[in-house]
């Protein structure tokens, strides 16, 4: 039996591998790992199985410090990208063989719009996923205060853009005190879900709700906001019942947390800014009530000085006429009483004339002027004819002289 | 005069006597006393009534000076 040392076996496989990968092959992998040693970058490579998951292969990569550098200059910062735990990529690659080290896939070069592509079919999968879910719609149907106060904030503590925003809510020029609890979280690499899902959950268990969740973080590239496209990340926002606000940095793109939120903005000082505007309108409506408030009471106080004004007239016309009207009452009533009193006295002194006139009339003087007499006796007038007797003496009496004479004949009449 | 004396009561009295005296009631005897109590009661009325025209002339006056 014929035998060889490792190292002979060795240099067969390296010389096998060599006649049978002469030219560089393009193979498409899951970054597990990345480490960077002097320049030289060492990826750990898997492929996993699309039903469970589990690794099904695996392979050392590395990319040398050389074609490191070549690389990142054609692929900008897009390189560092995509040279990430859990990005799928596309790289031409040369197989190796050392006798010591085993198999490694040397990487020259890396297809970026692979990677890119890769994600956007995930982001698509996830959208089509929220959409048929109804979750892209569902933290928008909660409304914001009409005034934000208190507001949870999750960000990287040390992040620009919460700096830039803290800058601009401190410093507005309304003079609004706005009051955030920073929950810090990762808001690049692996950890983005977890750590934004943990807030939210502390957020949500608390007994005073805030008035709105932010969630912010400074400008960055397209695959760094690829953490933002998280499914579970999206989910766990879309179904958050306060409203949250999202500003994660960028001009041109949308992550799908941008289309689940609340509200999206470009960056942490538009967040601030929003949160600025949303007061301000509160406070002009404010205003404009207080205008409209006073321009109404004034209309009113208006009308009512003009009723009152009427009214006043016309009560000093009624009172005056009817003052008039009673002071005529009493001058009639006072003439009435004057007129009826000298009535009164008249009538009794034409009374008086009168009785005058009859009782001077019925003096005997007067009645013998006219021709009558009277009889007397020693007792008196006789008025009776029985008290006449024959032959008495009787004094005729006449207006200018008394007859003494002797009753000679008696006739009664009838 | 009486002091619960009210112009309704006093211009009341004075109709009385008047109407007495249209309708030949009051005799001569009461007639003297009768014209002097309408005349006090007409002075009461009369007094009252300028008391009242001063008050709303004094009334509008500081209304209008308000406006």
């Amino acid at each position: 039996m014929e035998r060889i040392s490792l190292f002979q076996l060795n240099t067969f496989i390296k010389r096998a591998l060599a006649l049978n990968f002469n030219n560089a092959v393009w193979v498409t992998a899951e970054i597990a790992q990345v480490s960077n040693s002097r320049g030289h970058i060492y990826l750990e490579l898997v492929e996993k199985s699309l039903d469970t998951q589990a690794v099904i292969a695996k392979a050392r990569g590395n990319i040398w410090k050389s074609t490191a550098s070549q690389l990142e200059q054609k692929l900008g910062p897009l390189f560092k990208d995509i040279l990430q735990e859990g990005t799928e990529i596309l790289f031409s690659t040369k197989v190796t063989f050392h006798e010591l080290y085993g198999i490694s896939l040397q990487i020259d070069h890396i297809d970026p719009a692979f990677t890119m592509g890769k994600l956007e079919m995930e982001r698509q999968e996830t959208i089509n996923y929220l959409q048929t879910h109804g979750k892209l719609h569902k933290n928008g149907q909660y409304s914001l205060p009409p005034v934000i106060q208190h507001i949870a904030v999750l960000s990287s503590a040390t992040a620009a853009g919460y700096g830039d925003f803290k800058a601009h809510l401190l410093q507005n020029e309304y003079g609004y005190q706005i009051q955030w609890d920073l929950f810090p979280v990762a808001v690049q690499g692996t950890q983005v879900t977890q750590e934004i899902i943990t807030a939210l959950n502390s957020i949500q268990n608390k007994a005073n709700p805030y008035d709105a969740v932010v969630i912010i973080r400074g400008g960055g590239s397209k695959l760094d906001l690829a953490a933002f496209d998280d499914k579970d990340l999206c989910v766990a926002i879309a179904d958050f019942t306060q409203p949250i606000i999202v500003g994660i940095g960028h001009e041109r793109d949308q992550s799908i947390a941008d289309l689940v939120a609340h509200t999206a903005l470009k960056t942490p000082t538009a967040v601030a800014d929003f949160i600025l505007y949303h007061n301000l309108q509160f406070e002009e409506k404010i205003l404009q009530w207080g205008q409209q408030i006073q321009t109404q009471a004034e209309a009113w106080i208006r009308e009512k000085t003009d009723l009152t004004n009427r009214l006043t007239i016309q009560l000093k016309w009624a009172s005056q006429s009817l003052l008039t009207s009673k002071v005529n009452q009493i001058n009639l009533a006072a003439d009435n009483i004057q007129r009826n009193a000298w009535l009164t006295l008249k009538n009794s002194d034409k009374d008086l004339t009168i009785f005058e006139k009859q009782i001077a009339a019925a003096h005997p003087q007067n009645i013998l002027k006219r021709g009558y007499a009277l009889i007397r006796n020693e007792e008196g007038s006789i008025l009776d004819f029985e008290k006449i007797n024959l032959h008495q003496s009787i004094n005729i009496e006449l207006i200018d002289g008394i007859v003494k004479t002797t009753v000679q004949e008696k006739q009664k009449n009838g | 005069m009486d002091k619960e004396l009210t112009y309704e009561k006093a211009y009341e009295e004075i109709q009385e006597i008047a109407q007495a005296m249209e309708s030949e009631q009051i005799n001569v005897d009461e007639l003297a006393e009768k014209a002097a109590r309408a005349q006090k009661l007409i002075q009461f009325c009369r007094e009252k009534l300028r008391t009242i025209q001063t008050s709303l002339e004094e009334v509008y006056r500081e209304n209008e000076s308000q406006e």
